[in-house]
This record gives structure tokens, C-alpha cells and sequence, in this order.
């Protein structure tokens, strides 16, 4: 390793830069970790997508299937959708590199969210950070796209089905709406350019957006330091923990190495998205029930939640798709890119933090993103109306109605609940979430909790 | 000390038993690949990795407690104003010429708008195609595989998705067709001789985003969206009764041709599926 | 840090346990791929008895509510007429006698056995003749698997979902499972619409359509599992739940073990 060492640095001069590199120091808290999870899973989504793009057909020209799937042996399906059965089929590792390519999606976006939440509770977004903030935020965008396009891929029922949806919504958008969904797509649903289109989106300009920003997310976390809770010993102007090499990396590397283990674990023994069971898209026929991946679980469930409420004129048409799939995540976007300037003017504190706040050092923070959280999950479980209402045996519209309550009932209650019992942890001094009483709650005083 | 040999040795174990599912991995490809095999010892072979990897940082390494200084975020105030006086400096040509930049400007901004253009080259423009479809006059009634819809085709409560002859793929044209009793039903007005010997056909795309509405319930004759819960009354003109959609179903009219086969008068009367912009329903 | 290997060392050990019940449970199905699944039994005429306890238990059990002369009554429909397949269906999958008055009666034990029901079937018939439909009777052997897939597709899976496990309708109703039915219940039910379940008849689907289908329908009770554990083949809905609870779950206990608390 030191002849190695020794040849680069003749090279580039890098042995000072790796000094202050190999000696950096990281905080240890276990929060820390989750926005490494999502980068792990993005790396084994990168290696297993790249063995899948040798063997999958961007082309929705129609041929006739021959494959060991017998059920499907003479059909008439497009190239991209028997490409995918002959994956899962008859390539070696193929199913096994497609499913865990498909769980590190699912669990990519999760840890993202996961990895939202706590700089959003602990307020790492303050400044000087909005910067890592703001990429954050499109990074979670990106992902989300990207993750809808990815499971297009296939053009089976199931996924086709979601892209007339997405179809619908772009026809939905005031004045271009026409225009967005026939250049999008390549003209009236379903235009056969759309496979090889989301193909290209799918494998390169998102993957090198979010490589990009990426690059930046990290190059910023490693110029301004990390954050670190206030603790003995940490001060707004150290950083205390391990250092990178070579406890941090080795830890690091551990971490990606249980990633892989998880995905790899999942991909091999739980069955994800089998669309040999699901058929090939063809536009005039669907399934039921029909969801999409969860991490569109929210705009589905604001499709089914929202009234039928459309303006007409007669001549121009606002349509219903509008307000829940185009407005609402408009919105949703904007709050989450704005809260950092937000909270700023709110709280007038401008000035720049390295110390993390305990989320029950701010009660209404806290409220706010546990009501507006819960919100989200509400949505996402709304998507799944009509199986619950199965399995509860309830009508389905009934579902919808009690959702609808449920929608605006339970953030706010959460908020509530999350506001006065952070207020009684912070005031009453205690320890931890837990170490407070119920008398506290309701009249909370300094020091209570040593009583 | 003996901790740390402790330590060494449950860290060797966990990189051979690594090493072996590795084997095993090796083995199974090579005897033809299981799935389940296979993600059992990626897991095995990567989550044993992990161990000895985690392991090895917390018993043998230095751990925590190490203290870095930050520095300030933003540059020294001497380094600011050298930034400025150089960017003034360097730039001063370029400030002085106020019309030389904005004729600059001027062109940056066509030949932006003009690299746009290309754009349009990735779809047709809608025009009036989401005003029709391909039912036209006398268009012969054939289903899926191309065959001829007649008068006997279904029973009362039956159900068929249906095209207008030679375009079973026009995703647009999609017809549920529905056989109801002619004792039990009652045409709309204006929609008399639409229906012919309890014939009902209705647009299959959704006038809320675009599902087919493939369920029918022959006993309570709604038709019901999988998508988002919308329900249509197929006795009122497939008017919406629940869920998210708030314009019926465009009804294509029917007729009997001489033959006994099921023909389009014409197309629907209005645009079929979602709403847009100029949408005129 | 001997705490941190035990519980490393009991998730490899849980992971293999796993991997092999699962593999335990695909492996059967691995064999039994669909190319090589055993011929399905054909769909069955009835027993025909014509002089058996028909009468008897329909006068007993059933003419409460159909009248004695199966004309019906305020309480249930006619039967006059409706077809050997529309009252063994109905007698076969338990859905009748109705024990709970329910708008749409779900399968249940039947409560006769198949030679009582052929009676039963048997004396509906003599009470009045129709154009009802008669029991199906098919060979299985010629029918097509692709060609099922794709009717199955086109016509039962809006309702019945892709892979026979049933779905929600309007008004509380569902499209029940198709799990546990049989090729004759089946084919029983293609013809003659049973409860709000559409009508297609000789001239919508040929007999050797609605074979296809069953044979499809009968695959799809044991369908082509090979990516694993099939989490009740709910699609997305599963699949997230997992990739949270498992999936992050795991890994979340995993830099729990890894980090630091505050305080540490």
C-alpha cells in the first residue's frame, strides 16, 4: 500500500490531501448512518442495473415469446416485456440480480426518506447547510422518478397501467397539458417510443444527475464537516468521533457490505414484482387491484382520496387529476425546499449552527413535520383503500369516506400529541422521550422531572 | 489481551465463512443458478463480511473521542476583498461594455431558445386527436382477436371489450360492451335507438386518468375503475356514482346492420378518457 | 465486543433457517414447473340419479325460500329453468342453502355430498324446462395454457386480480378467490354469472375457450413462484411493507449496533 501510495503522490502531490483526509473524524451517532444506507443502495443499484441493461430490450415492437414460462410460450408481447421474463427465466442470476436491483429501489427512497427526517428534526438543514439541503431534496426527486421509470421498464399490466395514469396527469396541467403528454410520450397513449424514452432516462441522464449531485452532497458534507449533538465535549466549533481510516471506513465498508447482505437476502427469498403472473401491458385491459411502488403511494392515494370537483366552462376544463397529482406534490416540494428560509424568518435565527438540536429541544418543529409526516402516510396507506376494504369487509367507498376523515384528523392529533410532549420533555428537563410523566404533559414545569 | 485475541478469532471465522458461501456462490452458478440459493449466499457471504468488518473496527481499532477543529465556513475577510478587487479588476473590460454584453446577452438568449426547438421533434401534436377516435360511420363491432360482434353474440348480463373493425389496437377506441333486458332498461332521451336489443356500449378509457374500466357487475349493471374506485351507473348513461371521475362515460350508438352484426353509428359524441386543457365536455 | 458477534452470528443462523424453509417450499414448485404439471382432472357430468333424495331435501331445505314448485317466492328467485349448472355451482361451493341472508352468499362447505347434490340438480330440472345452461363437461388436455393466460387476462383478472386471489367491488361486494374451485365450479361459473359476476355464454366464449381458462385458472392455484417467498402475491402493497420492516428494519438495528448513542 505505501509503494502505491508513493506512485500517486509523485503524480498528484496527494499525500497532504490524504493526510487531512485519513484523519478527518466523523461523529459516531447511529442517525448519521441512514444517508449512507441510500448511498449503498444506490452503488448496488448501479452494479445490478448495469448487468440487467445487457439483457434487457428497450422496444415495445411486438414479437412472439419462446421461453421455459410455458404460460406465456407462443404469446404475442413487446421485446422489453419477454426480455424481462427471459431474465427471470433463463438467465443465470437473472431473477436474483432483477429483484434485488427492484428491493434496493424500494429500500434506496425509504432510507432517503429516513435520511430526510432526521436532518429534518434535528435541524441539520440550518445554515450553513440549505445548500446540501436543497440537493438533498432533488436527490429524493430524482429517486422517486427514477424508480417509476424503472419499473415501467417491463411494460406489463400492471406498470402500463401506471403509465396512462402519469399520462393522465401530464394531460391534466393547464394550457401545455396536451403538449406535455404528446412530447413526453411521442404522441397519443400509447406511443411506442415511450419503453426505449423511460430506457434512456432510466439508465442515464437520471443515474449521472444524481451521480452529480451526489458528488456535490458529499464534497459539501466533507468541506463543512459534520454535525454532531451537543454533548460533553462538543463544541459549535470541533467535531468529535472516529477517525476515517481507519475505524470510520472499515465501519463504513461493514455498512455497505450488511446492505448488500439485506438486498441480497430479500432478492434471493421474497418475490418482487412477478410479471409473468402480472401478463404484458395491453391498453384496453387491467388488473385489480392496481398499486403503484409505494414511494408513488401518496399521489395515488390523493387520486383516490380527492372529490370529484372539476372546473368547467365549456370551453376550457381545470381537470380533477390536477389537484391531486400535480398541485399537491407541487406544494409538497416547494414547503420541503423552502423550509429551510422558512424556519429562519419564523424563528429569526439566521445564524449559522453545527450543533444539532434533540427534536424535543423544538416542540412545534417537531409538530409540524410529525403532523405533516403522518399526512404523507396517510396518503400511502389511502392507496391501498380497496384491499383494505377487502380485508376489513367494509364497502370500499366507506374506506375512502373514513380516510378522508382520517386524512386531516390524524396529522393533526399527531401534532398535537408530538407538540405537548416534546414541550414537557424540553421544559421539565428530562432525559429522554420516555422519562416523562403524564402530570407532566399536561402542566409542564422546569426541573419536573427530577420530582 | 486475550479480548483481543478472542476478537481475531471470531473475525477469521466470519471472513472464511465468507470465503465459503462465496465458494458456494461460485458452485451454484456454475451447476445452473438457483434464485433462492443465490440471495441466500449473497447474504451469507456479505453479511459475515460485515461482521468480521465491524468486529475488527470496534476491538482492534481506535475508536471515538477524536478531535478535529472546524474552521470558519467562510473565507478570511482579507481573502474576500483580494477576491473582489481581483474580479473587479479582471473584469472591468467586460463591466465597461454595457451594449456590447447585452447584444451579447441578446444572442445567448435566441440561440438558447433556439436549441430548444428540437424538443418538438419528440411527438406529434395533439391537434384534434384526443377529439376523435377510430369509431367511424357503420364501423363493424369486432372484439380483441378480430371477430365480428352479432346480435347473439352475448347473453343478457354479458360483457366484451370491443373495437371498431380493423383497429384492435387503437388504445383509444376501447368499448365495454354490455347486454342489459330491454324490459329492464330505459334509454336517455336522445339516446333511443343507441341501444339496440339491449346492446349498451360505452368508452372503456376512464374519465378520471385513463384505466379501462374493466369490472362489471351485471346484477347492480355498474361499471367499476380499478385505478381509484369510480363507478358508472350503465343504466344512466354511465354517469358516475362514486369515486373521483366527474364526467360520465361517452356512449357509442349502436346499430343493427342487416346481416345481424353490431355496427357504430358513428363515433362518440364527445372526447373520450381524461380531461384536458380544451376539453370541451 | 462479544455482544455484538453473538447477535451477528444469531442473524446469519436466522438467515439460514429462512433460506432454507423457503427453499424447502419453492423447491416442490421448481419441480413442478408448469410445463410438467400433472393433467388436471376433466370437468365432470354430474351423477345422474333420477330417483334419489332430491325431492326430499329440496321440499325440506330449499322450498322455503323457492317455493315448492321452484317458482320462487318474496324470499328468493325462481329456479325454474335456470340450468343444471346454475344450481350445482350454487349447491357445490356451499354458496346454498344461504345461511346467512346476505346480498351475495360466499363459498362455504357444502352441505351435501356430491351424489345428493346430483339429485338435488336432478329434480330442479324436472320442475321446469329453460334455455338455463347444462353443466359444462370438457377435456382439459387440449386446452390451451397461453391461450387461458390471455382470455383470463382479458376477461377475470379486472375483478378476480392476475392471479385468481379475488378483489373488491362496489356496494361491500367481492369477486371471491378462485383457490379453491374446482374445473367443473369453474366452468359452472364462466356460464351462468353466478350473484353480479357477468354472463358469458356459448357465443361470447367457445367451450374450448372457457377450457383454456380453466386451465389457466387451475395453474394460477399454484402458480410459478421462483422469485421466493410470494408475500400473498399483493404486489406493491407487500412488497413496501417489507422493504421497510425487513429491509430497513434490519439494516436500521444494524448502524443501532454500529453507532453511538448520545451520552456514549
Amino acid at each position: 500500500m505505501r509503494r502505491v501510495a508513493r506512485w500517486t503522490d509523485d503524480r498528484l502531490g496527494s499525500s497532504a490531501f490524504a493526510e487531512d483526509a485519513l484523519n478527518k473524524v466523523f461523529p459516531d451517532h447511529w442517525s448519521f448512518m441512514l444517508g449512507e444506507i441510500s448511498l449503498y443502495c444506490f452503488v448496488i443499484l448501479i452494479l445490478t442495473g448495469t448487468f440487467l441493461t445487457f439483457f434487457f430490450d428497450a422496444s415495445s415492437r411486438e414479437i412472439v415469446y419462446r421461453g421455459s414460462y410455458a404460460p406465456l410460450n407462443g404469446a404475442t408481447v413487446s421485446e422489453a416485456y419477454a426480455s424481462v421474463v427471459r431474465i427471470s427465466f433463463d438467465v443465470r442470476a437473472g431473477l436474483v440480480m432483477r429483484q434485488i436491483h427492484h428491493w434496493a429501489a424500494l429500500v434506496f427512497i425509504g432510507a432517503i426518506v429516513l435520511h430526510l427526517c432526521r436532518i429534518f428534526f434535528t435541524g441539520a438543514f440550518r445554515r450553513p447547510r440549505e445548500l446540501n439541503w436543497i440537493i438533498g431534496v432533488t436527490l429524493l426527486l430524482l429517486a422517486i422518478f427514477n424508480g417509476f421509470t424503472g419499473y415501467s421498464l417491463p411494460d406489463d399490466l400492471l406498470s402500463g397501467t401506471g403509465l396512462r395514469i402519469a399520462y393522465s396527469i401530464a394531460l391534466s396541467v393547464p394550457l401545455i397539458g396536451t403538449w406535455l403528454a404528446f412530447l413526453i410520450f411521442g404522441g397519443e397513449f400509447p406511443a411506442q417510443q415511450i419503453i426505449s424514452r423511460l430506457f434512456v432516462i432510466h439508465i442515464m441522464l437520471v443515474p449521472a444527475l444524481i451521480i452529480g449531485l451526489l458528488g456535490a452532497h458529499l464534497a459539501i458534507l466533507w468541506r463543512q464537516k459534520h454535525t454532531q449533538f451537543p454533548e460533553a465535549g462538543r463544541t459549535e466549533s470541533n467535531v468529535v468521533g472516529s477517525k476515517l481510516w481507519p475505524t470510520y471506513a472499515a465501519k463504513s465498508v461493514g455498512l455497505f457490505c450488511a446492505v448488500f447482505a439485506v438486498l441480497g437476502a430479500l432478492g434471493g427469498l421474497a418475490q418482487i414484482n412477478p410479471i409473468w403472473l402480472y401478463g404484458p401491458f395491453e391498453p384496453a385491459y387491467v388488473a385489480s387491484p392496481s398499486q403503484p411502488d409505494w414511494f408513488l403511494g401518496w399521489v395515488d392515494g390523493a387520486l383516490r382520496l380527492f372529490p370529484a370537483w372539476e372546473f368547467r366552462t365549456g370551453s376550457f376544463m381545470l381537470p380533477n387529476p390536477f389537484f391531486p397529482a400535480v398541485l399537491m406534490p407541487g406544494i409538497t416540494f416547494g414547503l420541503l425546499y423552502m423550509w429551510p428560509f422558512l424556519e429562519a424568518r419564523f424563528t429569526h435565527d439566521y445564524g449559522p449552527h453545527e450543533l444539532l438540536d434533540r427534536p424535543t429541544d423544538r416542540p412545534v418543529r417537531s409538530a409540524i413535520g410529525a403532523g405533516v409526516l403522518t399526512f404523507y402516510i396517510v396518503l400511502l396507506f389511502a392507496a391501498s383503500n380497496d384491499v383494505l376494504a377487502r380485508m376489513f369487509q367494509v364497502p370500499v367507498l366507506a374506506m375512502t369516506v373514513a380516510f378522508r376523515i382520517a386524512l386531516f384528523v390524524v396529522p393533526a392529533l399527531v401534532a398535537f400529541v408530538v407538540y405537548r410532549w416534546f414541550k414537557a420533555v424540553k421544559v421539565s428537563g428530562a432525559k429522554g422521550v420516555m422519562e416523562v410523566s403524564l402530570v407532566q404533559v399536561r402542566h409542564p414545569t422546569p426541573g419536573g422531572s427530577h420530582e | 489481551m486475550s479480548e483481543g485475541r478472542d476478537a481475531t478469532r471470531l473475525i477469521a471465522v466470519s471472513f472464511s465463512v465468507s470465503a465459503l458461501a462465496s465458494l458456494g456462490l461460485l458452485i451454484t452458478y456454475v451447476v445452473g443458478g438457483q434464485p433462492q440459493v443465490e440471495g441466500s449466499l449473497i447474504a451469507v457471504s456479505l453479511g459475515s463480511l460485515a461482521l468480521g468488518l465491524i468486529l475488527w473496527a470496534h476491538n482492534l481499532m481506535p475508536t471515538g473521542h477524536f478531535v478535529e477543529e472546524r474552521e470558519p465556513h467562510g473565507s478570511t475577510s482579507a481573502e474576500r476583498a483580494s477576491f473582489t478587487a481581483d474580479l473587479d479588476r479582471s473584469g472591468d473590460e467586460i463591466q465597461r461594455r454595457t451594449f456590447l454584453g447585452r447584444i451579447l446577452i441578446g444572442a445567448l438568449g435566441l440561440l438558447g431558445v433556439a436549441a430548444l426547438f428540437p424538443v418538438r421533434s419528440l411527438g406529434t401534436k395533439p391537434g384534434r386527436t384526443l377529439f376523435h377516435t377510430s369509431w367511424t360511420p357503420g364501423a363493424r363491432v369486432v372484439t380483441g382477436a378480430g371477430e365480428v360482434v352479432t346480435s347473439s353474440t352475448l347473453e343478457v348480463g354479458g360483457v366484451l371489450t370491443v373495437f371498431p373493425e380493423g383497429h384492435t389496437k387503437a388504445a383509444d377506441s376501447q368499448t365495454i360492451l354490455v347486454r342489459v333486458s330491454t324490459a329492464e332498461f330505459t334509454p336517455l332521451p336522445g339516446r333511443e335507438t343507441w341501444s339496440p336489443d339491449g346492446y349498451l356500449a360505452y368508452s372503456k378509457v376512464c374519465t378520471h386518468a385513463g384505466c379501462p374500466v374493466a369490472l362489471y357487475q351485471a346484477e347492480s349493471k355498474e361499471l367499476f375503475c380499478p385505478c381509484h374506485q369510480s363507478a358508472f351507473d350503465v343504466f344512466d348513461g354511465a354517469r358516475p356514482i362514486a369515486g373521483p371521475a366527474t364526467r360520465p362515460l361517452p356512449q357509442l350508438p349502436l346499430a343493427i346492420d342487416a346481416s345481424g352484426n353490431l355496427t357504430a353509428q358513428r363515433d362518440f359524441t364527445q372526447p373520450v378518457g381524461p380531461g384536458f386543457w380544451n376539453d370541451p365536455s | 465486543m462479544p455482544g455484538l458477534a453473538r447477535s451477528g452470528l444469531l442473524a446469519l443462523v436466522v438467515l439460514a433457517i429462512v433460506g432454507a424453509l423457503v427453499l424447502g417450499r419453492s423447491a416442490p414448485s421448481e419441480a413442478q414447473s408448469a410445463t410438467s404439471s400433472p393433467t388436471p382432472a376433466p370437468i365432470q357430468p354430474p351423477l345422474a340419479t333420477p330417483a334419489g333424495p332430491g325431492r326430499l331435501i329440496f321440499l325440506g331445505d330449499c322450498a322455503f325460500c323457492h317455493g315448492t314448485d321452484a317458482a320462487g317466492s318474496n324470499r328468493g328467485p325462481s329456479l325454474q329453468g335456470v340450468g343444471d349448472a346454475d344450481v350445482d355451482f350454487y349447491l357445490s361451493t356451499g354458496r346454498m342453502p344461504i345461511t346467512d341472508v346476505v346480498q351475495d352468499p360466499q363459498r362455504q362447505t357444502p352441505a351435501y355430498d356430491p351424489h345428493e347434490i346430483a339429485s338435488i340438480v336432478s329434480y330442479v330440472s324436472s320442475l321446469g324446462a329453460g334455455t338455463g345452461t347444462p353443466i359444462p363437461q370438457g377435456n382439459l388436455s387440449s386446452a390451451r395454457l397461453t391461450q387461458g393466460e390471455k382470455l383470463y387476462t382479458e376477461n377475470c383478472a379486472s375483478c378476480h386480480s392476475s392471479v385468481a386471489a379475488g378483489g373488491a367491488l362496489t356496494n361491500g361486494m367481492y369477486a371471491p378467490t378462485l383457490r379453491p374451485s374446482t374445473p367443473t365450479q369453474i366452468a359452472e361459473a364462466i356460464r351462468v354469472g353466478p350473484g353480479t359476476m357477468p354472463v358469458f355464454g356459448t357465443d361470447t366464449l367457445s367451450d374450448d375457450q372457457v377450457n383454456s381458462i380453466v386451465k389457466y385458472v387451475l395453474y394460477l392455484q399454484h402458480p410459478e413462484d421462483r422469485g421466493g417467498l410470494n408475500l400473498s402475491h399483493l404486489g406493491p402493497i407487500t412488497e413496501g411493507m417489507i422493504a421497510f420492516v425487513v429491509g430497513l428494519g434490519a439494516l436500521l438495528l444494524f448502524v443501532r449496533k454500529i453507532g453511538t448513542v448520545v451520552g456514549e
